[in-house]
């Protein structure tokens, strides 16, 4: 039996799952036994008619999935009157969840900066880094005219890449640790 | 001018089916699963449901039809006795007909008689001819029988064409002296295409029973058997175009990964999206299950890489 991550993005590319990736080879966990459904936008994840929940639904049907990992941003609660922020991106997904009939094969694990609760993986990502640093790399944004959220995104991966060419991640940050068990509680039978 | 695809079934008592329903066929109609999980069987319940229900004899001559293709008669005996009566219906909760175990045997022995060979084509009442290609080759009778209806359509220039899709050197292809033959561009004798390797006989095979099926339906077990991967794009191509061109309804099984891409690959490239992608599985409790994949949904399955065998 698998067990699914749907997260946003595509399931192909890998900055969109990387650091899922690499959190399941930290912690030993089988990723042949994981079916990742990439979401595309984060809209996608609040309806209920989209593609990858019939085809969700029908790999519980067949008894082929069991558990499921949804991994979305938080983004920023100004940017997003709906969904922003950690606790409306919950909260709404939970309904959809519940609509869905998944509640019970469920968990659900929202990136975001920890301490300000919000912002996507790039913002948990930065948070793991020395503080200086991360100041350094948020000032530079801001007085950067990269105003999107993607250009910050992809700007934000290079600078990690660069800043920290032999170490991808500080996977042992206590940063990662919700993500570390929300993983694991995947993978319990 | 699709009236007649079966777009639904339901299944009961019937080999490894115990209430089974699914819906949502389409034109074309590809099955995958493990080994064991009813894959034939399921294409054996479509093929005796595109029989007429006025008729059982009918039905049993289907249903003596692919048994035979499959089973001894021995075998077929205790099959049916073991399972006493046969339901199947084509609409679900609409028309359920039982079969009398006691007249099915014996219509079914009366038929045997009258077929010596697996892998028929039966025509029934609206005289449309439907074909169950089994695992096994189909016979150089049937083949015969087939190419001599391609003849009188007058489609063979149309055949010959489409075999070159397969082989290019390939000129023509004739039934000579009861015995299936190819020549090449560049050598005019005729050579048995049994010489020739067994997919081009199993292409040819599926290949005339498309332009047969017109306005009917084709069933192919295991439908890469033979076939050499870097010709089953150019196999489906064919599926696709002709089975559109003919109104045929196609259902095929395969174990194969390859088989299962290039028809969502040959698919994508028609943008032919009256097709389905059906997989069998059978369930923790025993049950069978069959999941049935639309256009969408199978296309996206297979972009995210997922196991769908």
């Amino acid at each position: 039996m698998k067990v699914a991550i749907l997260h946003e993005g595509n399931s192909k590319k890998t900055n969109d799952n990387a650091l899922i990736k690499l959190l399941l080879e930290d912690l030993n966990l089988d990723e042949n036994r994981v079916e990742f459904f990439g979401f595309g936008p984060k809209s996608n994840f609040y309806k209920t008619d989209y593609i990858k929940y019939k085809n969700l639904k029908l790999g519980i049907e067949e008894e082929s999935i069991n558990k499921i990992l949804f991994i979305l941003d938080a983004d920023k609660e100004e940017n997003d009157n709906t969904y922003g922020g950690l606790e409306k991106t919950k909260l709404e997904l939970e309904k959809v969840i519940a609509e869905l009939g998944l509640a019970d094969l469920s968990n659900i694990y929202v990136t975001c900066d920890p301490k300000t609760q919000d912002g996507y993986l790039e913002s948990l990502i930065l948070s793991s880094i020395p503080i200086k640093h991360k100041e350094c790399i948020e000032t530079f944004l801001e007085c950067s005219e990269f105003k999107s959220k993607e250009n910050h995104k992809s700007i934000l991966n290079q600078i990690y890449k660069r800043a920290y060419p032999n170490v991808p991640f500080d996977l042992s940050h206590p940063n990662f640790d919700a993500l570390k068990e929300k993983l694991h509680n995947l993978f319990n039978k | 001018m699709d009236e007649h695809l079966l777009k639904n079934i339901q299944i009961k008592d019937f080999k490894c089916f115990k209430n089974f329903k699914a819906d949502g066929f389409k034109r074309v109609n590809l099955i995958g699963g493990k080994n064991n999980v009813g894959k034939t069987a399921f294409m054996e319940a479509c093929y005796i449901n595109t029989y007429p229900y006025e008729s059982t004899n009918s039905s049993s001559m289907a249903l003596s039809d692919i048994v035979f293709t499959r089973y001894n008669q021995v075998i077929l005996q205790d099959l049916l006795l073991e399972k006493g009566n046969l339901f199947i219906a084509k609409e679900i909760e609409k028309k359920v007909i039982e079969f009398n175990k006691a007249s099915l045997v014996s219509n079914i022995f009366d038929t045997l008689l009258k077929y010596k060979e697996g892998d028929l084509g039966l025509r029934d009442k609206e005289g449309l001819v439907k074909y169950f290609l089994g695992n096994n080759q189909i016979t150089n009778d049937k083949l015969e029988e087939s190419y001599g209806k391609i003849i009188e359509l007058e489609k063979e220039k149309e055949i010959d064409e489409l075999i070159r899709n397969i082989d290019s050197s390939i000129k023509s292809f004739r039934i000579i002296n009861s015995q299936p033959k190819c020549n090449f561009i560049d050598n005019s004798t005729f050579v048995d295409i049994h010489e020739l390797g067994d997919g081009l006989y199993k292409y040819i095979s599926i290949l005339l029973s498309l332009f047969i099926c017109h306005d009917s339906y084709l069933f192919i077990d295991e439908i890469d058997n033979g076939i050499h991967y870097s010709n089953l794009d150019k196999l489906w191509e064919i599926i696709l175009k002709v089975s559109r061109e003919k109104n045929v309804q196609v259902f095929a099984t395969t174990h194969s990964k390859e088989c299962i891409e290039s028809y969502a690959r040959v698919s994508k490239k028609f943008e032919d999206e009256d097709m389905t992608y059906i997989k069998m599985s059978r369930l923790e409790d025993g049950t069978i299950k069959a999941g049935v994949r639309d256009y969408e949904m199978f296309q996206d399955t297979l972009d995210d890489e997922h196991e769908i065998r």
